[in-house]
């Protein structure tokens, strides 16, 4: 559904989601609500999950808390109450979305965590539908769909493609307008088809169907998350690496081979146009979050390439020559979708904000829409 | 586990609280509103007081102000400050802000506070500004620090500033901000202060507690510190010892007492007059304190007539020192254990007459278990077990800071397991017997040191004692003991003291050998370190082959600088560069002069340039500046002189014989530039032990190469391969030479790992901009150390049992290979002390 409006009025106070849609889900990091100890084979309490919450979800620093009751969750009760009793009192301003990564369509568990969320709705970004279409086809997600609008009309739903199944239909998943990412459950998928990735080369290994699913995401305006690394990083990037130079360094000096596979990952997840990435471990975030967000001195550089082509007055047409390249329309393009891509992982200065709608205003519907394809005009 | 008999506690832990405020401002309104809160005793700047009403005021500014230069919730900020009132100031308007405070002690070097901020990635640094000349050379190394707050100064303009990062005065900090409106309401089991504590590793890592630690401390308030109403409190320690920021900060503020610390030298006479002149109530020390108050003065009650309660802990006190307190002061001194895991949960108290030696009972509300750590069962009375503490205890930690694996270990099965060893008798009294690693094991039976070293201090000649187990051959341990005696001591009365042992312990138990120390190694905060003293005393009495690696000198970065340029110079004396070579060959011609008399004005006004080793480069042998060069090399006090141009031995020789001219003492060192130079490596290695480090002149020899190094050092990396070679066959330090684009920072750090992988021992450079990156790269990391260190420790506990190789996580290790690891060893500790005598 498209929505007319007028974009000489625009501005950065306003509602932004009709014409560049929501934030970004980003990196996604998975919380267990109640954890398990492999040393011990015991649970936690819910007293000893109330602490860790505390610890550490209310301040994370990934764009996305992903609360999972799925597989990753043994205690299943216990944790909905859990979410039940905490997430309300998560802090009301907060810069992270909350998603619940919720069990398949119509089982049992499902039954139980619709409850929680009728719940808890208005406290929540997202519902991730794990398995989605496998049995019931995009019916599942229609399902899901009619059932939120009652509850809170602002919820999304991100589907999980995890099944070649699910991957037959993405196209039909994707249209409903509470799709407005779905995530690419590598695992699982390569299960389904049998193939043997690897912990360090699984993007090559799957490029393939990367490639099917962000083109049929691109067709219907919507985003594809990118897959879970497992390796595990015995450190985290420190918080002020934020440029490539940065990264660089502390891979060479302090990083171990971990670390600078998950960064190489996410650097070609972010490349391929991906709105996020699911990750594991709190060490994964910084890195990963490097990775997809423009960093300054980016932001810097096509900030100057769009100033020059609106100077020489061909943003919409004609070519310039800019640090000894020939840039065209299709460039300035890219250079938008690099400023537009701090907006949506909410890394951009009010100033940076300002220019994006300023170039915005130039540009006619039709070309923000090809560059940018997440708004809803 | 019995606790005070009879005695029951409850928790009583609200949603929301906040240490900062807690202890500041939830006084305001009450009739402690107008009290004093502290009072620091300066031996400097005199006496400084503040009440709870300025003390919240004046936090809640500092509070606002971290909030307004971009500080967020939860991030760290380094507290590096002396006993001062900036001390709660700061640390309790951090947590008001939300932020995380990391007390660090100040008795680190600049090296090891650069490791603690790195670790903690600490956005912030408060500290007193005595302090900052000293840490400056590390600031701009650290990624994430871009505030410094400096206390105790009123305006930061004539202060040097680091690059990108602003430097605020605290004072005028506090004077122009207001204060918060609303503190940082956190949730009970946020993230409040994170502590370091020595790894098992020798590596601090960091505990994090989180605010409901405070409430997890309120049974001391009873069961160790007995408070009263209107207590006044002196502690002798520092406010950045986790024992002291909980008891002689944390603790009284939070209960609305008034604290009186002390900053400079902690002697018994200022500790008594303290007493005295403000009439404390409690005294909180620690036994080093207690002891020398007792042996060195003769103060009574009389001069203390307001104390009532005495206190102490960081080691067990002795019997006789508790007995002579009790006669003179007419007070019990109250003992507690505690980790900074878990603040001090064990303690003697009121309620219950002392037993010495005893760690007392485990205040009520604390969970606490004996447990058999393989069986998780709790054991019986007299039995050892390991001490655990319920993971639901209020005061236990948060977490180990991202050492998820290492706090995974530790907190299982629902406790935390403690790694202390303890025993409880019929009583109920807990007697510590020590961390695991520290208990005996000897002929079959297990013995607490501490036991022993409580009947061995009883002995009048005993001033300290430290029982040791000492492997004298394979299979074979004995029980030692290392003292410190009353003056000095004859042979006769070391004999005395061993009959002593014999008539007091067991007979496994007692010493069987006795070992005179003036003191033990110890630790920053003055515990013991056991193994490094079990490990001198086998060195001594050759129970342990040893290598002796040389005195490695840290060479990881050598940078020139040309002698002709001043601004150079100076910029020098606060790098954190390992050699400066001042350049009077790579100079024009006409400069040499000009140089020589600079060099000798710069040196007149101050021959200190941090740590960095001072090496003159003189010029070629045979010219005409030479003479000139060794003469100015009498005058200034260098460590080292640099001779360019090398291209055979009879260069060599000459070398050494005009640097003995100048000064025997002084390290030979030369450039390998040339061909020739190259070729003739191997007789011009060999020529004179004297010859200590060779710096190679890379671009030089590329030049005579024809070979074009711009971009990596590949053309010539056969003949830096070749001076290596010989290099090390005669135990040379080699230095690659600089990289001279000092634009191309890509080139130069590939450059850098390239001569890091030849196995070069560091890198010259031309520009301070190259120097982090080559300091860091030729640092061994934490992980290499730590196997370096597990490696040695298994070679020797092989060679312990007759073996020559040992196998350590399916690695054969050998001698060479332990050679290399102590190497590794040695220069790590090396790196990490430098510095470290401009803090003390």
């Amino acid at each position: 559904m498209t929505v007319a409006i007028d974009l000489s009025t625009i501005s950065a106070t306003d509602d932004l989601t009709i014409v560049l849609g929501k934030h970004w889900p980003g990196i996604q990091i998975y919380y267990p609500p109640i954890k398990y100890n492999p040393l011990d084979g015991s649970y936690e309490s819910m007293e000893q999950a109330k602490l860790r919450l505390q610890k550490h979800a209310y301040r994370t620093s990934a764009h996305t808390l992903l609360f999972d009751l799925e597989d990753g969750c043994k205690q299943k009760d216990m944790s909905r109450e859990l979410l039940l009793q905490e997430i309300p009192k998560f802090p009301q301003e907060r810069s992270y979305q909350i998603a619940i990564r919720i069990n398949p369509f119509r089982t049992e568990e499902y039954e139980k965590d619709l409850k929680l969320i009728k719940q808890i709705s208005e406290h929540i970004d997202v519902i991730m539908l794990a398995k989605a279409g496998e049995v019931y086809g995009d019916a599942e997600v229609r399902d899901l769909s009619a059932w939120m609008v009652a509850i809170n009309s602002n919820l999304t739903i991100q589907p999980i493609i995890e099944h070649p199944k699910s991957m037959q239909i993405a196209s039909d998943i994707m249209k409903y307008s509470t799709v407005c990412h779905v995530v690419f459950g590598i695992h699982d998928f390569s299960k389904a088809m049998a193939y043997k990735i690897t912990p360090k080369n699984w993007i090559e290994e799957l490029k393939v169907f990367f490639n099917i699913l962000n083109m049929e995401a691109r067709i219907n305006g919507v985003g594809v998350i990118g897959g879970v690394d497992v390796l595990l990083t015995p450190h985290s990037l420190p918080d002020n690496c934020i440029e490539t130079k940065d990264v660089r360094r502390w891979l060479d000096l302090r990083g171990d081979e971990a670390s600078r596979t998950i960064y190489a990952h996410a650097k070609t997840e972010s490349a391929m146009g991906l709105t996020g990435k699911q990750v594991i471990h709190p060490n994964h975030i910084n890195i990963c979050k490097v990775a997809f967000e423009p960093s300054p001195k980016e932001l810097e550089h096509n900030v100057s390439i769009l100033k020059a082509a609106i100077e020489a007055d061909a943003l919409l047409g004609g070519a310039i020559s800019f640090s000894g390249e020939m840039l065209d329309p299709p460039m300035f393009g890219k250079a938008l979708q690099v400023i537009l891509r701090g907006y949506a992982l909410r890394s951009l200065s009010e100033e940076h904000m300002q220019f994006a709608l300023e170039v915005l205003k130039l540009l006619p519907v039709y070309t923000i829409r090809e560059n940018w394809p997440y708004g809803r005009i | 586990m019995n606790t005070q008999q009879g005695q029951q506690w409850q928790f009583d832990i609200p949603e929301f609280f906040n240490i900062g405020t807690a202890c500041t401002s939830k006084h305001l309104g009450t009739e402690k509103e107008h009290s004093i809160a502290m009072i620091i005793e300066d031996d400097h700047l005199g006496t400084a007081t503040i009440s709870y009403k300025e003390l919240a005021d004046q936090s809640d500014r500092f509070a606002t102000f971290m909030l307004s230069i971009g500080i967020k919730e939860r991030d760290r900020i380094l507290i590096f400050l002396k006993n001062s009132l900036a001390y709660p100031i700061s640390f309790f308007g951090i947590l008001k802000a939300g932020m995380i405070g990391v007390p660090t002690s100040t008795l680190l070097s600049g090296s090891e506070v650069k490791y603690l901020a790195m670790d903690s990635q600490a956005k912030a640094i408060v500290l007193s500004a005595p302090m900052y000349d000293n840490l400056f050379p590390y600031f701009e190394d650290l990624y994430n620090l871009k505030n410094i707050i400096v206390a105790g100064i009123d305006s930061v303009d004539e202060l040097r500033k680091p690059k990108k990062i602003q430097v605020y005065s605290l004072k005028k900090v506090l004077e122009v901000t207001s204060p918060i409106k609303n503190p940082y309401n956190s949730k009970v089991g946020e993230p409040a202060y994170l502590v370091y504590t020595s790894g098992t590793s020798g590596f601090p890592k960091g505990v994090l507690h989180s605010h409901r630690s405070l409430l997890g401390r309120t049974p001391a308030s009873k069961y160790w510190f007995d408070f009263k109403e209107h207590d006044l409190i002196l502690h002798s320690g520092k406010f950045n010892w986790t024992y002291v920021l909980g008891s002689g900060l944390m603790d009284p503020l939070y209960h609305g007492h008034m604290v009186i610390a002390h900053e400079g030298e902690n002697n018994p006479d200022t500790l008594i007059n303290l007493i005295k002149k403000h009439n404390c109530t409690i005294f909180i020390g620690v036994p080093t304190i207690y002891r020398q108050i007792i042996q060195k003065t003769k103060y009574t009650q009389d001069d203390t007539p307001s104390l009532r309660h005495c206190m102490s802990a960081g080691e067990s006190l002795s019997a006789e020192i508790i007995g002579a307190w009790q006669e003179r002061f007419n007070q019990n001194i109250y003992e507690a254990i505690g980790m900074s895991e878990l603040s001090y949960y064990i303690s003697h108290s009121v309620y219950q007459p002392i037993r010495p030696g005893s760690a007392g009972f485990v205040q009520p509300g604390h969970l606490v278990k004996i447990l058999n750590p393989g069986t998780l069962e709790e054991v019986g009375i007299e039995e050892e077990g390991m001490i655990c503490v319920s993971l639901d205890d209020p005061g236990l930690f948060l977490e180990y800071w991202h050492l998820e694996e290492e706090t995974r270990k530790a907190k299982r099965n629902g406790y935390f397991f403690t790694g202390d060893y303890a025993k409880k008798d019929k009583d109920g009294y807990i007697w510590f017997l020590g961390r695991k690693d520290d208990i005996i094991n000897t002929f079959g039976y297990r013995v607490s040191p501490y036991e022993i070293e409580r009947i061995m201090k009883m002995h009048p000649k005993v001033a300290d004692c430290v029982a040791l187990g000492l492997d004298v051959e394979a299979g074979k341990t004995i029980v030692v003991a290392a003292i410190i005696p009353h003056g000095d001591i004859s042979e006769g009365e070391e004999q005395h003291i061993l009959e002593y042992g014999q008539e007091n312990l067991a007979r496994y138990k007692c010493p069987k050998q006795l070992f005179i120390r003036s003191d033990f190694p110890r630790a920053k905060n003055g515990k013991v370190i056991r193994k490094e003293l079990v490990k001198q005393i086998m060195e001594e009495s050759g129970l342990k082959k040893v290598f002796t690696p040389k005195k490695y000198r840290a060479r990881r970065s050598m940078l020139y600088v040309p002698a002709n340029d001043q601004r150079y110079i100076e910029k020098a004396r606060a790098l954190l560069t390992d050699g400066i070579i001042f350049d009077l060959e790579g100079i024009l011609e006409d400069q040499r002069q000009i140089a020589r008399d600079l060099l000798e004005s710069e040196f007149s006004k101050s021959d200190h340039f941090g740590y960095s080793e001072k090496i003159l480069r003189v010029n070629p042998i045979g010219s005409k500046d030479i003479e000139r060069d060794l003469e100015l090399a009498k005058k200034i006090k260098i460590n080292a002189l640099l001779f360019p141009q090398i291209e055979d031995a009879g260069q060599v020789f000459e070398a050494k014989r005009l640097l003995e001219s100048v000064d025997a003492d002084l390290e030979l060192m030369i450039n390998i530039e040339t061909p020739i130079g190259v070729i003739n490596i191997y007789p011009i290695c060999a020529a004179t032990n004297k010859l200590s480090c060779i710096v190679v002149g890379n671009d030089n020899l590329a030049n005579h190469l024809q070979v074009d190094i711009k971009e990596n050092t590949k053309g010539i990396i056969p003949h830096l391969a070749q001076i290596l070679l010989a290099g090390r066959a005669f135990g040379l330090c080699i230095i690659d030479g600089p990289y001279f684009n000092v634009q191309d920072e890509f080139a130069c750090e590939a450059a850098t790992r390239d001569a890091y992988r030849l196995g070069f021992d560091g890198k010259a450079l031309i520009h301070p901009v190259q120097l982090q990156y080559i300091n860091t790269i030729f640092t061994p990391k934490k992980e290499e150390v730590e196997k370096a260190k597990k490696m040695v420790e298994a070679f020797e506990a092989a060679a312990n049992r007759g073996k020559e190789v040992a196998l350590l996580d399916g690695e054969l290790i050998d001698k060479i290979k332990i050679r290399r690891a102590h190497r590794m060893i040695v220069l790590y500790d090396r790196y990490m002390e430098l510095g470290q005598d401009k803090f003390l």
